[in-house]
């Protein structure tokens, strides 16, 4: 795992210099092993599917400051990194963003050229106002249409102000009123005012004016039409001053990408040969269990595998293949192997080993979700399937070359070429490109500069003082502002805007901390941004309810294996190997109930295996078909018409069928058994954790939470799980931080382990002081159906089950509430529902088969707040940000805030910078939509029949997603953090290189500051604004379907009446 | 012929009607500047495909009411020319009730499940409007007495299919597929026209009743045309039904969104052909010849399919082959004149493939549980049974059924290919022809290009 997030390594000086004619291949074969080490960074690294874990997609360039590593994956990968121009500025129209933020976005990346031509503003100045009205180049029809339709020649554009109007027309005037008295003045006039461009002048002049231009009324005219005029002017002086300039030299394409050479120079794309092809193999041979036959020598890996298959009797093949047979069985009796293969094909193709890495990374990233599969299967199977296949890339990477030769050759031969493949590229040159490139023009030079000069009140004769040279120099700035450039201000910008709402939001609230009345229960939910809303929801009941935030593994790293469940599963963030294994096994009492309920399951899985296998088989097919055929009609017709009634019925069926036996988890090793050891690459799996190990992961846990006194009587840890139906990402739902499984193990473990009485005699010794009468208990949270679940309820000592009814009452109103507000951003959701029946419906959400959308996931995330949890009380988030509990009164060297950041930043990071790029560019580092989306090979989906694996989030996760950068808010000193950062190099990555911002609230809550990576802490001080109070968060949340800001909620509380500043916030508790 | 249909007859055959009037009141919703809501378009939908179901239960009570038999609603003429009239007529009988409820069940599942499923997509209102057409189109093809009526519904279906295949048309892959099966179905549906057009030459009528009573009497038997009539007829019912040769399109077509899957390839549309094999059985039963074909294109399709449904990666794939080898099963079952057994067998599968279709996206929690379940995660018995073969039968095998026995590849060589490459000849010859008749000469460059032209067209 940590290999593949180390900068990938760039090609040395001396792979390059190493002669070609070496007659040894073991070194050309280790340079292979680097090229492919190189390009496999690039690929995407998601595991399959029910292994979802959220990761940064541009994890390959995170060695680069953010903006630069967007531009860099934009040139490797083609892809966006920005939302398109016209969001942002919508964004701006409805005011997310800010006059005053673009300017200081604009003052903190300075642009990159300076500017000083007499009459124009400065270049910060030119730059604003190209942001602000969307100056742009247009395409030539556009031009034409806006000049000669819309008469953006004759009049102002609408948005220049009429100050830059009053300029321009009175110079104008005064400058042709200079030119009448000339010689040739009238011809002069109408030359300066409409050019040569179009026909005789004079007559234009005539038309513009409405007169026929004599001397005699011509300064009348002039006056009259002054605007016309003027603006005419100015556009004749822009085209006439700018100067069209060479045609960019077309890009012919490095010898290492011939497919793209290809494809430009003739009307097919060889991929469109190889793809279907190399597709439909990769299927066969990866797959898991989907298809009934597996591919044989599959133990052999891929290249040898598919020589065996095809070479297998006599075959007919697409003519671009017929070639194909002679050469696999040459390759077999040669006893080629895949690298030598690859290294073949790059001889045939004539490339030299300077050209292998470019080569093979560009080859790879042709179809990167597949080839990033292999790689990732390379590296570690899935928990599921047949798993004899021996995965390579470098087999994947034969198998597609000795395709490509052989449709390069295809495609070459229609272009006309006969000679070897490797003269293909030098004839390809000598062909004219399909799609020449674009000529530079009026569009993209007089335009955006007779735009801009409208708006920056600068006039005809100006520009004509200023000459060629100066337009020149106002060109090359404009140009040097594109639209990366531009992107980048205004999503600085945007993010800036959000970042001072928030530390606003919590600027206002810290002041109003209040004295915390003894807690009646304290829940300890994940630091998941969905669990924002349950933990306000929660709170707002009472101010005796506490909620406190933690990573939703709880600190325990476990091989997990649950009763039902075939094998274990890890249970922890991805970056972690479990060492403990906890197994879930039926109470001794019910041990009779566990094994009939074993039995049953059995049974139904024989049936529904065979079904599967015999609705589909020749013989059996018929018989199946016309049996069952009628009575699918029954689940068919309720779920789609029933969806909720269908999905009780089904779970009360289960319920009845499946007897639920009570059970409990493994207990642990006694002490002094054997111990993991430190060292990591061991994979041995211990049973449990013995006494020493509890107390250190229970005691770590508090510590980092802050819990360490003042325990309520019940302390409820509730871990989260998500369900959903018909739902191939089911994985990417749940909880991040186990794996994309539920956290509802670990949270009964934890509560467990907290609840034994040697364990809290540790933690005693430690300084944490669990009062006998607290009781911890184990729940998982629904975030679908926002229902609570809780474990051990029959271990919890009899007289806390009322104060635990009580909780439970407490938490499902806080669902009832939590599922309202989560209705809000369901367009489909009913508008005017009670909390009860917005429960109904979300419930029904989960149980829909025809529901693209059982829950939003994290879509909005957009902060993670680090602190005490009673600065952000009180607070409306609204489900954006991840609320880390951490106490910086507590953590006296900082060591406590060095291990919560090492956990926290980079899961946060992770999910939040998934859910950027799949939403700036969902074409390409996202999914698509969920629609055709077609289960593959059980690890999986394509699109349809056959395309790239698609990785990252479907659409249906990110429509209403806003991308920003996790925008890190820790409650802690500044030297502090600075010096964690520093020492961390993983953080450093993150912060340094800008993929989060962070800021930082001083623990006295008076001073703010925030970090710009070259700069150091920059402190912040709140806006002169109000923030907005309401009374509860439904009331503010109501009848809004997008973005909601931040709002303190004031209602309810008893101690609202009286409620008191705290001057000094050292006192607090 | 009854000549007064009930009211309850005629309520009953306004089924297409309504699906068709949806479809004219959401496309002209399309046609306004902004789109129209999602809340409307469902409830165009659902409205008018809940009253051509409410349609279909009256065709239904009306023709139990009516005794036994087949209850024949004739609506006049659309047209005459010569002594040739296009009769609307409608027949409801055994054969057609259970397939119009079917129908109309589907595409009542379809609408309401794809309500939730395309919310926000761009194509909302075009999928439904699809849907509509499609439903109007098959429910005319079901009830249709004639085959020209059927023709009718048939091509409508095609196109529809071919525009739901092509729903994605931002990306090419959706798009080619699409025209894959806009040629398969073009080529193929020739046969129906042909059929129809013989009919008429010979029998001068192509009502299925009516065809039914000639074949039965023994005086004009003779004069139908059974067996060219029926070569052509099937050959329109293996282009839609993706039999061998010609089933090659059917796994490609997997790229509309999850609910056209499987209303039009698990569902409706790919069983269309063994419709028209039922309702034409009179005639077929009369050929030992057409028979004998049916058997043979039904017995290869549906091993072929079975066997390239075992190796199939993709859960939509591995149905579609699933749902060809059965189709082909019900060919060989109409072959045998087991039509009884072929509608029974048509219902069932069709609903159940369509469930299953619908349930594609579950493919990998579906396995998961199952393997959890059984309690292990070695391969099960068939995987077993198949490891045990010896290995290279099991190579040649399983390269027969990942190439799809290679059918496609081998019409491209010896058919599409040598058909291209005459085309190509003639247009050479003609050219040159003209280009002698032709003064001045015609350029080099351009007869160049006349020459070149076909020779990159070869490429599908």
């Amino acid at each position: 795992m940590s290999a593949r997030h180390a900068p990938p390594p760039e090609p040395t000086a001396a792979a390059v210099v190493e002669p070609d004619d070496h007659p040894d291949p073991e070194p050309r074969r280790a340079r292979l092993r680097r090229a492919l080490e190189h390009a496999a960074h690039y690929l995407p690294a998601q595991a399959p599917l029910e292994v979802f874990v959220h990761h940064n997609t541009l994890h390959a360039f995170e060695h680069l400051p953010f903006h630069e590593a967007l531009g860099e994956a934009g040139r490797k990968l083609g892809s966006r990194g920005y939302l398109p121009e016209e969001r942002y500025r919508e964004a701006f129209a409805t005011g997310r963003i800010t006059e005053a933020e673009v300017a200081a976005a604009l003052a903190d990346l300075a642009p990159p050229c300076r500017l000083s031509v007499e009459g124009f503003p400065s270049a910060t100045a030119l730059a604003r106002l190209v942001l602000l009205h969307g100056v742009r180049a247009e395409t030539p029809a556009s031009v034409r249409w806006s000049t000669t339709e819309r008469g953006a020649a004759d009049a102002f554009a609408a948005d220049s102000s009429p100050l830059a109007q009053e300029r321009i027309v009175v110079e104008t005037y005064r400058w042709l009123r200079e030119q009448v008295y000339g010689d040739d003045g009238v011809r002069n006039i109408a030359h300066l005012v409409c050019g040569d461009a179009d026909g005789d002048p004079v007559a234009r002049l005539g038309a513009i004016l409405g007169i026929k231009p004599k001397r005699a009324a011509l300064l009348e005219a002039l006056e009259d039409r002054a605007e016309r005029v003027a603006v005419r002017a100015l556009w004749t002086a822009c085209r006439e001053l700018t100067s069209p300039g060479a045609a960019t030299a077309a890009p012919r394409g490095a010898p290492s990408r011939l497919a793209e050479q290809l494809a430009a120079v003739s009307h097919e794309d060889p991929d469109d040969l190889v793809h279907p092809v190399l597709i439909h193999l990769s299927g066969a041979f990866l797959d898991r269990g989907q298809s009934q036959w597996s591919m044989p020598d599959r133990e052999a890996g891929f290249f040898d595998a598919w020589r065996r298959v095809l070479t297998s009797g006599h075959a007919v093949r697409a003519a671009w293949l017929s070639r194909l047979g002679a050469r696999l069985r040459d390759g077999l009796r040669r006893g080629v192997d895949a690298e030598g293969a690859v290294l073949e094909l790059v001889d045939e193709l004539g490339l030299t080993d300077v050209d292998l890495d470019a080569f093979v990374e560009h080859t790879l990233l042709r179809l990167p979700g597949w080839a990033g599969m292999f790689h990732r299967l390379e590296h570690g199977a899935g928990s599921i399937g047949r798993t004899s296949a021996r995965v390579r890339l470098v087999d994947f990477l034969a198998v597609r070359l000795t395709l490509d030769v052989l449709a390069w050759a295809d495609v070459g031969r229609r272009l006309g070429h006969r000679g070897p493949l490797a003269e293909l590229g030098a004839h390809c040159a000598t062909l004219p490109l399909v799609a020449p490139p674009a000529a530079r023009g009026d569009h993209d030079t007089a335009w955006p500069l007779f735009r801009v000069a409208q708006l920056a009140g600068v006039s005809a004769p100006v520009l004509r003082r200023a000459g060629r040279a100066g337009v020149a120099e106002v060109v090359r700035v404009l140009d040097a502002f594109d639209e990366p450039a531009r992107l980048r201000i205004w999503h600085e910008a945007y993010e800036r805007h959000y970042r001072d709402e928030v530390l606003h939001a919590l600027a206002v609230n810290v002041p109003h901390r209040r004295p915390e009345p003894t807690p009646r229960f304290q829940i300890v939910t994940c630091i998941d941004d969905r669990s924002e809303s349950l933990r306000r929801h929660f709170e707002a009941l009472s101010e005796a309810h506490e909620t406190l935030g933690a990573a939703g593994f709880f600190n325990l790293a476990i091989a997990y294996r649950g009763i039902d469940d075939p094998t274990t599963f890890p249970l922890c963030p991805v970056v972690i190997e479990p060492r403990h294994r906890i197994e879930e096994e039926p109470a001794s009492e019910h041990r009779v109930l566990a094994l009939r309920r074993q039995r049953r399951l059995r049974r139904w899985g024989r049936v529904n295996a065979a079904f599967a296998r015999a609705s589909r088989s020749l013989l059996w097919g018929p018989l199946v078909t016309a049996a069952s055929g009628l009575l699918a009609a029954l689940p068919l017709l309720a779920s789609v018409f029933a969806p909720w009634v269908a999905g009780r019925l089904r779970r009360s069926l289960a319920r009845r069928l499946l007897p639920s036996p009570r059970t409990r988890l493994t207990a642990g090793r006694p002490s002094g058994a054997v111990r993991p050891s430190a060292d990591e690459r061991s994979d041995e799996l211990f049973d449990g954790f013995e006494l020493d190990e509890k107390a250190a992961r229970v005691g770590d846990l508090l510590e980092s939470l802050g819990l360490t006194t003042r325990f309520a009587p019940l302390v409820a840890i509730v871990g989260h799980d998500s369900s959903s139906v018909n739902n191939p990402h089911f994985a990417a739902y749940s909880c991040g931080a186990c794996g994309g499984r539920s956290g509802g193990p670990n949270a009964r473990l934890f509560a467990r382990m907290a609840n034994r009485s040697e364990v809290r005699e540790r933690l005693r010794e430690r300084g944490i002081d669990v009062p006998d009468a607290t009781v911890f208990v184990g729940a998982v949270q629904d975030t679908s159906t926002d229902t609570v679940t809780f474990f051990d309820v029959e271990a919890l000592p009899a007289e806390r089950l009322p104060a635990l009814d009580a909780l439970r009452d407490a938490l499902a109103e806080a669902c009832r509430r939590n599922a309202h507000e989560r209705c809000r951003k369901f367009e489909s959701a009913p508008r005017d529902a009670t909390p009860a029946q917005a429960l109904r419906h979300v419930e029904g959400r989960a149980f829909d088969l025809s529901q693209a959308r059982p829950e939003l996931g994290h879509a909005t995330n957009a902060s993670c707040v680090v602190g005490r949890r009673l600065i952000s009380r009180g607070l409306f988030l609204d489900r954006r940000a991840f609320l880390v509990s951490y106490d910086p009164t507590l953590d006296a060297d900082g060591s406590t805030l060095e291990r919560v950041l090492l956990a926290v930043a980079p899961v946060g990071a992770g999910i939040n910078l998934e859910y950027f790029f799949s939403t700036v560019d969902n074409p390409r580092l996202g999914a698509g939509t969920k629609l055709p989306h077609n289960v593959t090979g059980l690890f999986g989906v394509v699109d349809g029949a056959s395309s790239d694996l698609r990785t990252g989030l479907p659409t249906q996760m990110i429509e209403i997603h806003e991308p920003l950068r996790l925008q890190l808010v820790i409650e802690t000193e500044t030297e502090r953090l600075a010096a964690i950062v520093a020492r961390q190099p993983s953080l450093a990555r993150l912060v340094d290189h800008e993929w989060v911002r962070v800021s930082v609230i001083a623990p006295d809550g008076r001073s703010f500051a925030t970090y710009e990576p070259g700069r150091g802490f920059r402190s912040w001080s709140p806006p002169e604004r109000t923030l907005e109070e309401v009374d509860e968060a439904a009331s503010w949340y109501a009848g809004k379907l997008g973005y909601v800001a931040p709002a303190r909620l004031v209602g309810r509380s008893p101690v609202r009446r009286n409620r008191h500043r705290l001057e000094d916030g050292s006192d607090v508790r | 012929m009854s000549a007064d249909p009930s009211p309850l007859a005629l309520v009953g055959v306004t089924a297409p009607a309504w699906p068709a009037l949806g479809a004219l009141v959401l496309g002209a919703l399309v046609l306004l500047p902004r789109p129209p809501a999602e809340r409307w378009v469902a409830r165009i939908a659902l409205g008018s495909l809940w009253l051509s179901f409410a349609s279909m239960l009256a065709a239904t009570a009306a023709w139990l009411l009516a005794g036994p038999g087949a209850l024949e609603v004739d609506l006049g003429h659309w047209f005459h020319a010569g002594d040739y009239g296009f009769e609307l007529g409608f027949l409801v009988d055994e054969t057609s009730v259970p397939v119009a409820l079917l129908v109309g069940v589907l595409l009542l599942a379809t609408s309401r499940f794809s309500v939730n499923y395309l919310h926000r997509e761009p194509g909302f209102a075009r999928f439904f409007l699809l849907v509509l057409v499609f439903g109007a189109g098959m429910l005319v093809l079901v009830l249709g007495a004639r085959l020209e009526l059927v023709f009718a519904g048939w091509e409508v279906v095609g196109m529809t299919s071919v525009l739901l295949v092509a729903f994605f048309r931002e990306r090419s892959g959706p798009v080619r597929a699409a025209i894959r099966v806009l040629v398969t179905y073009r080529i193929c549906d020739v046969g129906l026209v042909l059929g129809a057009v013989w009919l008429h030459l010979a029998v001068h009528t192509t009502s299925f009743a009516e065809l039914g009573r000639l074949a039965a009497a023994p005086a004009t038997a003779a004069l139908v045309p059974t067996t060219a009539v029926g070569l052509a007829l099937i050959v329109a019912a293996m282009g839609k039904s993706a039999q061998f040769p010609v089933g090659g399109w059917l796994p490609r077509a997997m790229e509309g969104p999850t609910a056209s899957s499987a209303v039009f390839y698990g569902g409706l549309s790919v069983h269309a052909g063994v419709y028209l094999l039922l309702r034409t059985a009179p005639l077929l039963d009369a050929s030992p010849v057409a028979r004998t074909v049916l058997i043979v294109v039904g017995a290869v399709t549906a091993a072929m399919g079975a066997l390239s449904g075992q190796v199939s990666a993709d859960a939509k794939t591995a149905l579609a082959h699933a749902t060809i080898s059965q189709v082909g099963l019900m060919f060989v079952e109409c072959g045998l004149g087991l039509h009884r057994i072929a509608l029974v067998h048509l219902v069932a599968h069709a609903t159940l493939r369509y469930y299953q279709f619908l349930r594609t996206p579950s493919t990998l929690k579906d396995a998961l549980a199952r393997r959890a379940a059984l309690g292990r995660t070695e391969p099960d018995e068939a995987a077993a049974r198949w490891e045990g073969l010896g290995l290279g039968l099991r190579r040649f095998l399983y390269r027969l059924a990942l190439e799809r026995f290679a059918v496609e590849p081998a019409l491209e060589r010896w058919l599409v290919r040598p058909v291209l490459g005459a085309s190509a000849w003639l247009d050479r010859l003609e050219s040159r022809a003209l280009g002698r008749l032709a003064r001045p000469r015609r350029t080099k460059r351009s007869r160049r290009d006349a020459t070149e032209r076909p020779a990159t067209e070869t490429q599908p």
